[in-house]
């Protein structure tokens, strides 16, 4: 089967300046990528010239077996977009506006109503009667959105896609997400919302200094993990914790740190071996390194 | 073929749905021009009737142009339209047509308008409505489509293109000179100034195709 995206040795100049320099990814069908990066990076310039809007110096891009730049209109079919601008017109209608899109990708408007009634009928401003110029941004965002999921296409690309969601908008583009990936979807979205991204993404990767790495999320990290003990600063926890855990315990930030190979088999020993000695023990955990720490890391090490 | 009529349709779609204040310039406009085609042109078959009409298709195509050409791409909203599956190529073809068939229906308008004003104010007007010279309508035709070709290419080019209708302008100022220039020693039948007009918009438009399937058309624009 064919990937839903393939990048081989991609290298986008503009003018002098180097963008994206031997960039290669390969992302399996159904796979959820999420793309992180700072201001400036790149990030954007990558969707585009994976959407065939921008044209590569150098190197390969196939997105669904499509090299995006031959403008296929059959692989726009494909393809849900949200880019940066969303590119409605504001005079017109909901509707109209998405009456033009689905003539485009030659969808039904029968079946655009049944996908509006199923998916969005609990978004009142989806009242199709309304001219987009009156909506409000997050309103518009929402749009955008409603637009990219018409017709469940194969692979979406997302700039930025819930800048302005409110809550119940938020988890409404989740949901969306999920139950366009149990059709086979896969996604590119590219966010500063870490969590987002974290949330959603099968994948990631960081883009900095011009490459794309691949990093893992929250709860994706594999061998000894970091626990917390939160107890009192007296010395005798700290040597029963490293007598249980047989690794170097610490006190900071009002907690003990160490870290256990098996927890499943050390934490009920360690917790019963503290409440023995004596310990009031408030509070036992994993300390998860969020997506945000290890993106934090990454650029304080890139730098 | 078909995408460019749905390409037709959706611009027609957007006009139709533009501000009131929108249809009340035009509305002026057509007033305007129709006024001065009623008091002064019709019977005449000099050289300020043919720059009447050629000035009125600057100014329509040459704002059209700007429209659907310029702010398009300046709010994102083409290059949305490209990835939704409309060829780039129809687009093109799809607009430079719509502003084309827009201008020649305005021109009507004027016509209609200037024929009334004629026959209701005939008395106090020296002479009846005629119909304007052939030669004019295809003058005019011929500056729209140069005119339509140009928008679609120096949206591109013209680093500031909200620049272009002034561009155009420009453009036919230089040809308009030129022809009245060489007119001054050798007489030239205005269907030669159709001719360059038509041959002109021909090489913007086959180079506004290879801008719109370039990575330029989408670029962001800075200024």
């Amino acid at each position: 089967m064919e990937n839903a995206v393939s990048i081989s040795h991609l290298i986008k100049r503009f003018g002098s300046h180097t963008v994206l320099e031997d960039i290669s990814l390969e992302l399996a069908p159904g796979t959820l990528f999420g793309l992180v990066g700072l201001n400036g990076v790149g990030k954007t310039t990558l969707i585009r010239l994976l959407l065939g809007l921008l044209k590569p110096d150098y190197g390969r891009i196939a997105v669904l077996g499509h090299d995006p730049w031959r403008h296929a209109t059959d692989f726009y079919k494909q393809c849900g977009v949200v880019l940066e601008n969303d590119g409605f017109w504001g005079n017109l209608t909901v509707a109209e506006n998405l009456k033009i899109f689905a003539n485009a990708k030659q969808i039904a408007w029968s079946a655009v109503r049944e996908y509006l009634d199923e998916c969005w009928s609990a978004f009142p401003f989806i009242t199709l009667g309304k001219k987009v110029k009156h909506l409000s941004r997050g309103q518009r965002m929402q749009c955008a959105l409603c637009r990219a999921f018409m017709g469940w296409p194969q692979v979406y690309f997302f700039d930025e896609p819930t800048i302005a969601l409110d809550v119940a908008a938020y988890e409404h583009f989740y949901g969306l997400m999920r139950k366009a990936h149990e059709r086979g979807g896969s996604a590119i979205i590219s966010s500063h919302q870490l969590e987002t991204i974290d949330t959603l993404c099968t994948k990631i990767g960081i883009l900095q200094n011009k490459v794309v790495t691949l990093v893992s999320g929250t709860g994706r990290q594999e061998g000894s993990a970091e626990w917390l003990v939160a107890a009192s600063d007296d010395l005798r926890w700290g040597r029963i914790i490293e007598r249980v855990t047989g690794s170097l315990a610490f006190f900071a930030d009002g907690a003990w740190h160490c870290t256990m190979d098996e927890p499943a088999r050390i934490v009920p020993e360690l917790i019963r071996r503290l409440v023995e000695a004596g310990c009031d023990l408030y509070e036992f955990r994993p300390k998860t390194q969020s997506l945000k720490d290890t993106v934090r890391v990454f650029y304080q090490r890139g730098n | 073929m078909r995408a460019v009529v749905q390409v037709i349709r959706n611009e027609l779609r957007i006009f139709t749905a533009s501000d009131r204040s929108t249809f009340f310039i035009y509305a002026v406009l057509i007033l305007t021009w129709s006024f001065l085609f009623s008091v002064n042109t019709f019977e005449k078959d000099d050289a300020s009737v043919m720059l009447w009409w050629i000035f009125f298709s600057v100014v329509i195509s040459g704002n059209f142009s700007t429209t659907i050409f310029v702010l398009e791409r300046t709010s994102g909203a083409l290059e949305v339209i490209i990835t939704s599956g409309f060829s780039r190529r129809a687009l093109m073809l799809g607009k430079i047509l719509f502003v084309l068939g827009v201008s020649i229906v305005m021109a009507w308008f004027c016509i209609g308008l200037a024929f009334i004003g004629r026959t209701f104010f005939s008395s106090m007007l020296s002479s009846y409505f005629i119909a304007p010279p052939k030669t004019y309508m295809g003058l005019y035709i011929a500056a729209s489509f140069m005119n339509a070709a140009f928008g679609a290419y120096f949206s591109i080019r013209l680093p500031n293109p909200r620049l272009v209708s002034f561009a155009a302008v420009l453009l036919v100022g230089a040809l308009v000179s030129v022809y009245y220039g060489i007119s001054a020693i050798m007489p030239l039948s205005p269907w030669i100034l159709a001719v360059l007009f038509c041959a002109i918009g021909a090489l913007w438009l086959v180079l506004a195709l290879r801008e719109f399937e370039s990575e330029r058309v989408t670029r962001p624009i800075t200024n």
